[in-house]
Parts: structure tokens; C-alpha cells; sequence
């Protein structure tokens, strides 16, 4: 009986800690997936929106975003950056994390966004980090989340 | 001002919905059947992957690191899926790191799984079956009483199974049939996918094991694909039964008593 309150206490606690989070989502917008490319002043990595390179790599690596990637809240998922976008009608968000440790732990983070999904699947590639959902039943024997797992994890 | 609802919205959807949020995560590793009412045959996801729901025949699952790993025969899930045909027990490879043996399957006789076995681990190829002919790891019969159920569930499930028409290969050690005991074992040539059916007329194979005890023997139960079993009395144990390995100089007669008929495919 007395859990309710105290669930209620941690929730409001960790909405407040989101909320920096939503405006995180603004002042993060256009951060630059390469930091190595910015410094030796190739102007690709600097002036391209993030969700744009994020669009362009998955797109290389064989896959057709269904609707075009934007930028995405990162500090939920403790993350550099995110885009968040659809390959196949699957939910899907990519996010770039400083360090392989970091991403790493992301993997974790991550898990918060496959919630709610009948199916879904995270996969890492160095520092980068994708999480894919299918939240509308649209791959009921998960081929197309094997196909994007797959396609990212060779593709980077 | 638009990310300033979203983000009361979310506020107010922390402090009324669900309160535990990851109750619906479930995790998985390497395809697996899809429960009713959520999908149908297989699921593809190749590697470790989640769901919201739990298997619904938890008993053809391992638990590997929080995740559930499928052992079982995919058949039944899906009959048109590529599989590869095994005899008897043998190493859960596909589970295990590579040079480590933790699980085992134990289902007796013919079945199917979705992977061919890998170079390193000792299998022989006959008759289109892939046989195990290595060694068994010491905990090998101590770890068939948690594995048991899975094997029972595959002698009473009736799905189609590969037909093995050839004699074991070198090596390969089978059902413990009993300790001085006769076994009767009916199996039939043939070839392709076999529906498990009723006793043929097909080739009688009688397995003479002198001087060690009787298991089988008496009133039939059906047995796996084809094969019918007469079970006197005692449990089944798990022993060599075919080659020369283990304990002593077993004789192993193979008589056939017909050929068969074409009736029984």
C-alpha cells in the first residue's frame, strides 16, 4: 500500500531529470557525429546536420529510411547525439556516444526505447549505437529487424 | 512551445502510466518460436534480441545470461524452415561460446535444429544426419534430469522428422537401452520427412545387449519417429548402446527380418 506514493516520488523524480533532457534535444541539433572530421576542417561533418549523416551511413549500409531521420532527445539514452527515423515502417534510433564504454552502457539505456514494442533489437558498432522497434506489429517473424540489424552492423 | 507540451506530456505520462515500465522486456538470443496470438512460426531475429512476451512452451528454452536461448526441434513451429537433421544427444553449440559445452540436447532419437554443426566439435555426417561422436562432458547423464522434460515433450509432440535409414557411424553413443536386457527397435528405409506413424512392417532391428540387466521389452510405446520402443520395466537410462564405447564389449546384432513394403513413407 505504501509503494504507490514513493513510485509516484521516483517518477516525478526522474521526470524532472528528462525535462533538461527535452531541451538537451534543442541545443544538441546539428552536433557532429566525427569530431575528427570537424577538427581537420572538412566542412562534411560540421555544416551536415547530424540526422542527416545518421540518414546518409544507414542508407550506405543498404537501408531505405521510410521516413526521413530527425534529431532525437540524447540525454535519456546519456548518448552524444540521436536520430530517430523508420526503416521498414520500424521504429528505429541511432545514437553516438563518445567512447565505446559509453556506448557500451547505451546499449542498456537503450532498452527504454525498445519498451512498449512487441519486438526489437539493439546492436553496437563502436560508438554507435542502434536500437530498432516494431511497435506497430508490422514484422510479425522479425525478418525486417534481422535485415536492419544485420545491414547496420556490416554496414558501419 | 511545441517541445514544451511534449515534454508535460511525457511528464504526465510518467506520473500516470504504467509504473513499471520494463516489465514488457523480454530477452531472447537466436530465433525462436513465436507465440500464438503474437505471430506465427519463427522468429529471425539473429542475436540477442527482445520481445514483450515470454516463450509459451518455456520448457523448449535455456537461459543463457537473462536470455532465453530455443533447443528444440523447429518443426513444430514452422515445418518450412532450413533445417539440419541430428540423431540423439549432442552439444547446444549454437548456445555455447565456441570451445565451451554448457547445454545439451537431449532429445532422443531423429529431430531437426536450425543450425549445421561447426567444424570444431566432433559430428559425423551419414545418412544425411549429423551424429555427435564425441565425447560427452562428465555432467552428461547428472544434466538429463533438468533437461528431461524437454525430451519427454518431444516423445509425446507428433511432428515430422528426418528418417534415418543407416546404421550409426563409429563412435556415436545412443539411448541406454538397459543392462543385459533386448531391446526392440523398429526402424524403415526411406528417405525424405516422415510423419511419426503407426508401427511398420517395415525392417526389424533387434539389439541384443547380453548380461546387463532388461529395460525394454513388453507392451510397444510409441517412440519417436518410427521407432517403437518396449519398455518392461525400470526408467530409461542413458548409456552407450551402439559402438564400442564405454564399458566393456557390447554386441550389437542388427537383424532384419522384411523387407520393406513401400506402404510406410
Amino acid at each position: 500500500m505504501t509503494r504507490a506514493p514513493m513510485l509516484r516520488l521516483a517518477l516525478l523524480a526522474l521526470a524532472l531529470w528528462l525535462v533538461p533532457g527535452c531541451k538537451d534535444e534543442t541545443k544538441a541539433g546539428g552536433a557532429p557525429a566525427s569530431g575528427s572530421a570537424a577538427e581537420k576542417g572538412k566542412p562534411a561533418a560540421a555544416d551536415v546536420p547530424y540526422a542527416k549523416q545518421v540518414s546518409t551511413s544507414l542508407e550506405e549500409a543498404g537501408l531505405k529510411p521510410s521516413a526521413a531521420f530527425e534529431q532525437a532527445a540524447a540525454r535519456p539514452y546519456e548518448a552524444k547525439a540521436c536520430a530517430r527515423g523508420e526503416i521498414d515502417k520500424l521504429d528505429v534510433l541511432v545514437c553516438d556516444y563518445d567512447a565505446e564504454p559509453a556506448a557500451e552502457a547505451g546499449e542498456k539505456k537503450l532498452e527504454q526505447f525498445v519498451s512498449g514494442a512487441v519486438s526489437g533489437a539493439i546492436r553496437r558498432v563502436g560508438t554507435r549505437v542502434l536500437a530498432v522497434a516494431d511497435r506497430n506489429k508490422v514484422d510479425p517473424t522479425g525478418a525486417a529487424i534481422n535485415k536492419v540489424v544485420k545491414a547496420f552492423a556490416g554496414g558501419k | 512551445m511545441a517541445k514544451h507540451v511534449a515534454c508535460v506530456v511525457v511528464l504526465w505520462a510518467l506520473l500516470v502510466g504504467p509504473t513499471d515500465a520494463r516489465a514488457d522486456i523480454v530477452h531472447y538470443i537466436h530465433p525462436h518460436p513465436m507465440p500464438p496470438g503474437v505471430g506465427q512460426g519463427m522468429c529471425h531475429i539473429e542475436g540477442p534480441h527482445i520481445h514483450s512476451f515470454r516463450p509459451a512452451k518455456p520448457v523448449l528454452y535455456v537461459e543463457v545470461e537473462g536470455q532465453y536461448a530455443f533447443i528444440g526441434d523447429p518443426t513444430e513451429f514452422e515445418p518450412k524452415a532450413r533445417k539440419y537433421a541430428y540423431y540423439g544427444h549432442h552439444p547446444v553449440f549454437w548456445v555455447d561460446a565456441p570451445g565451451e559445452v554448457e547445454h545439451y540436447c537431449y532429445i532422443t532419437g531423429p529431430h531437426y535444429h536450425l543450425y549445421a554443426p561447426p567444424p570444431e566439435l566432433k559430428f559425423t555426417a551419414k545418412g544425411g544426419v549429423y551424429w555427435y561422436v564425441g565425447a560427452h562432458p562428465g555432467w552428461y547423464r547428472k544434466r538429463y534430469k533438468k533437461y528431461r522434460p524437454v525430451d519427454r515433450y518431444y516423445a509425446s509432440v507428433r511432428i515430422a522428422r528426418p528418417v534415418v535409414t543407416v546404421e550409426p557411424p563409429e563412435g556415436f553413443v545412443g539411448v541406454y537401452i538397459g543392462a543385459g536386457g533386448r531391446a526392440r527397435v523398429h526402424g524403415h528405409v526411406g528417405g525424405g520427412v516422415h510423419i511419426v506413424p503407426p508401427p511398420p512392417p517395415g525392417i526389424d532391428v533387434n539389439i541384443h545387449l547380453p548380461g546387463v540387466g532388461v529395460v525394454f521389452g513388453g507392451a510397444p510405446v510409441p517412440h519417436r519417429r518410427g521407432v517403437i520402443v518396449h519398455k518392461r520395466r525400470g526408467p530409461p537410462r542413458h548409456a552407450p548402446a551402439w559402438g564400442h564405447r564405454g564399458r566393456g564389449p557390447y554386441k550389437v546384432k542388427y537383424k532384419v527380418k522384411g523387407k520393406r513394403k513401400g506402404k510406410w513413407k
